[in-house]
């Protein structure tokens, strides 16, 4: 008896197993259980080629196989042309409309005049009354006032493809109001102009929706893709919130991407702009970038030339778990343009590694007054953006400087045609550290002049040193001059576009730009599993430093063959609609 | 891959008139929307008929199929076939059109109407039997039968479709072959 059930649970077991197995979906024991009891049973082998032989049947069925008579198709489609007409129709007439509200905006407040001239009486006298100094009103507050009772409207234009306002088509010259949101495919682009204060770009696979702020300032919504804002408002006028922190502009310009995750990366091209989270608000001055991840918040900004080490650590500072090896990489890894990162972790590290971060940054810029070593447990947000702004000057005055040694240095080999050491700066330093006067000889011989003023110093001693300088320099010497000079002429450009980027707002190509953001992102994300890996020696490798320096050079000069490359961009949600099919199903 | 580089990649390799003729319908373009009807409508129609086993219920399926796809045109992304999309689409209107409806199981024997394509006797006759035993599984059991085993789906892909686990489209899968074998074997 027991071996009766048994028998009817294996069969039955199988019979449910057979589906897998004709698909191929099922283990190796599986199917080796299933071949050994096919082969002992009748009733389950009978079933197997009967189903196998079911399934190809089926699969032999036509996809279409009704007939459809020519009248009844042509009756088909004219039920749907009337139905898709009434829709254009409708489409067409709520974008008159909406078109309508747009244009009769000021009759509006034409008609109201005299009734709002004298509400602004009564609150003249109100104020005289009360004494003007306790009425705090801002010029925010009365023009959220003055458009009591209106929605408030802003102009969008479509720039490229087909934008959507809510479901309908975005026309050349449209607008939006509060509460719509706009949201472009891979190949179309729109303009959002922002009351008076500037205009944002929405690029390709975004979605944007104009919000109103709680405290009525204009603010938009990225849900995902990627912006170019170009703002002249005061600060503190304009918003645009992410899914994890809030950017606020202090007049200048940027770009922020959102991916499909909720992730961003904010690049600042001008100005500066101020980036918020619940627990951390950071400045990012031109030139510099800043991460926000959606459970996190707001990273440490970093500047756009930072090493791959220098930022992997800081990511793992940031967003991941890692203390001391990531602080020693940073403290090893720093420029004097990663100074801004360094102080904006003054207030977040742990306190013993506080007074080498203040270092560091010290021996790069000088504090100003009120930020003394005494004050780093109590450094505060407005000394750390005064701090931000002295390094910020001193990097571009770097700039400026190595452009104008450069320059210097093409001219004297223009006029010598030689060049006896392999930099500048070595040149310089030379001359500055050993208080001497230099001169370049056509045969490659230096000439020391003025020894006199070495007083103190044995003179021979201090000959023979200088011996064995000139023969290191005579052995630095031996370098191509060619090659040379084509390096320093490709240095000096290097150096006035990095000028030209520090002080200029630049009509990049958007698009590249943002691939060139994801892909330090990536980049990044790379760096950050090999440190965890212990593989630290693999990331120069993955350096990507001057990654916008490159874009910049390439948009201005291959702008129309960069235009032709496809980017890859943030994916969309899957329409309800649509789910899709994946290729070659169809039959 | 992104779902752009899909696109391009289908673009590439299927240089017809599908693309051209979607973004000229986006552009509102209905002469291009009725070539595009004309090249599915057999295909969509067929889908509805066998699914709802019922002509009337299937023609206004196809209408709607097509209404739906003026309206939704933009969001088609090209990371399918057109004709994979409208299925798509027809499979949904037809699960939302029972969820509404409760429609009532009773119907009508659609195929032995003539309205299937000819072939040889005996191929026509094996055919209309296997038709008939599909269009009289219960409704759910059809559908799946249908879509993964005519359209090509995957059970996750049908699970999602039709907002079952995967375990349930292959226990339905299993008992509409079930009961196709024993129909057939009367």
């Amino acid at each position: 008896m027991n071996n009766d059930i048994t028998e009817k649970n294996n069969c039955e077991k199988t019979e449910q197993l057979i589906d897998d197995y004709l698909e191929g979906m099922i283990s190796l024991s599986d199917k080796e259980l299933i071949d050994e009891h096919i082969a002992e049973c009748a009733g389950c082998s009978e079933y197997f080629s009967g189903t196998s032989e079911l399934i190809k049947k089926v699969h032999s069925l036509p996809s279409d196989p009704a007939m459809l008579s020519a009248q009844k198709k042509s009756d088909m489609w004219v039920k749907v042309e009337s139905n898709i007409d009434t829709k254009k129709y409708e489409k067409e007439k709520a974008l008159k409309l909406e078109d309508d509200l747009s244009e009769n905006k000021p009759n509006f407040f034409s008609q109201y005049k005299y009734y709002l001239s004298g509400i602004a009486a009564v609150l003249l006298i109100a104020a005289v009354f009360y004494g003007v100094k306790n009425l705090n009103v801002s010029n925010d507050r009365l023009s959220q006032q003055s458009t009591f009772g209106m929605d408030t409207y802003w102009k969008v234009s479509n720039l490229q493809g087909t934008p959507l306002i809510g479901d309908l088509q975005m026309s050349s010259n449209d607008s939006i109001k509060e509460g719509q949101w706009i949201q472009t495919n891979y190949d179309s682009r729109a303009e959002l102009l922002v009351a008076d204060l500037g205009k944002v770009i929405i690029e390709p696979n975004s979605k944007v929706i104009f919000v109103k702020g709680v405290d009525g300032n204009n603010r938009i919504l990225v849900e995902y893709g990627t912006i170019n804002t170009n703002m002249n408002s005061l600060p503190e006028t304009f918003y645009v919130e992410m899914p994890s922190a809030v950017a606020s502009d202090r007049g200048g310009a940027y770009t922020l991407t959102i991916d499909s995750t909720g992730d961003g990366l904010v690049y600042v091209r001008s100005g500066k702009i101020e980036v918020q989270s619940p627990n951390t608000a950071v400045i990012i001055p031109a030139g510099n970038l800043v991460m926000t991840r959606k459970d996190f918040g707001v990273g440490t900004p970093f500047n756009e030339n930072s090493s791959v080490k220098f930022k992997s650590a800081l990511y793992n500072l940031d967003f991941g778990k890692c203390e001391g090896a990531c602080v020693n990489s940073l403290l090893n890894n720093a420029k004097i343009s990663d100074a801004i990162s360094l102080v904006n972790l003054i207030p977040k590290v742990e306190n013993e590694y506080k007074d080498d971060f203040y270092t560091k940054v010290a021996n790069f810029v000088t504090p100003p007054k009120n930020v003394h070593r005494d004050s780093i447990p109590f450094m505060n947000e407005e000394d750390i953006n005064e701090w931000v702004d002295k390094i910020q000057i001193e990097v571009q005055e770097n700039v400026a400087k190595s452009l104008k040694a450069v320059e210097k240095n093409l001219e004297e080999m223009k006029k010598t045609g030689f060049l006896k050491m392999d930099s500048i700066h070595d040149l310089e330093n030379f001359a500055k550290n050993w208080k001497f006067k230099i001169k370049t000889h056509p045969d490659g011989n230096y000439k020391f002049e003025g020894d006199t003023i070495y007083n103190g110093f044995n003179s021979e001693e201090f000959k023979k040193e200088m011996e064995e300088a000139q023969k290191e320099l005579k052995e630095n010497s031996m370098i191509d001059q060619n090659q040379l000079k084509l390096d320093m002429e490709e240095l000096r450009e290097d150096l006035k576009e990095m000028q030209k980027e520090l002080k200029e707002d630049l009509n990049f190509n958007n698009e590249e730009f943002r691939k060139e953001m994801e892909k330090a992102k990536e980049e990044m994300k790379k760096a950050m599993k090999e440190v965890e890996k212990g593989n630290l020696e693999t990331l120069e490798d993955l350096d990507t430093t001057g990654y916008k320096h490159r874009l910049f050079i390439k948009s201005k000069n291959d702008k129309d063959k960069e235009n032709v490359e496809s980017p890859e961009t943030p994916e969309l949600p899957e329409s309800p609609e649509s789910p899709g099919k994946p290729e070659g199903n169809d039959k | 891959m992104s779902s752009q580089a899909v696109s391009l990649n289908l673009i590439v390799k299927n240089p017809d008139e599908e693309y051209r003729l979607v973004e000229e319908a986006v552009d509102g373009s209905c002469e291009a929307f009725k070539i595009l009807f004309t090249r599915n409508v057999t295909k969509v129609y067929s889908l509805c008929l066998r699914i709802s086993a019922d002509h009337n219920l299937a023609e206004d399926l196809t209408q709607e199929v097509f209404i739906k796809a003026w309206e939704k045109l933009r969001s088609f992304r090209f990371d399918c076939k057109f004709s994979s999309w409208l299925h798509s689409i027809a499979v949904n209107q037809f699960l939302m059109h029972t969820r509404s409806e409760k429609r009532a199981t009773e119907r009508e024997d659609e195929y032995s109407s003539g309205s299937i394509q000819h072939g040889s006797d005996k191929q026509q006759e094996s055919r209309i039997d296997l038709e008939k035993a599909i269009s009289g599984l219960p409704e759910q059991a059809r559908t799946v039968l249908i879509l993964h085993d005519i359209e090509g789906y995957k059970h996750k892909e049908i699970s999602e479709l039709m907002s079952i686990e995967t375990g349930t489209s292959k226990a339905h899968l299993h008992r509409a072959r079930k009961i196709l074998r024993e129909e057939l074997s009367k």
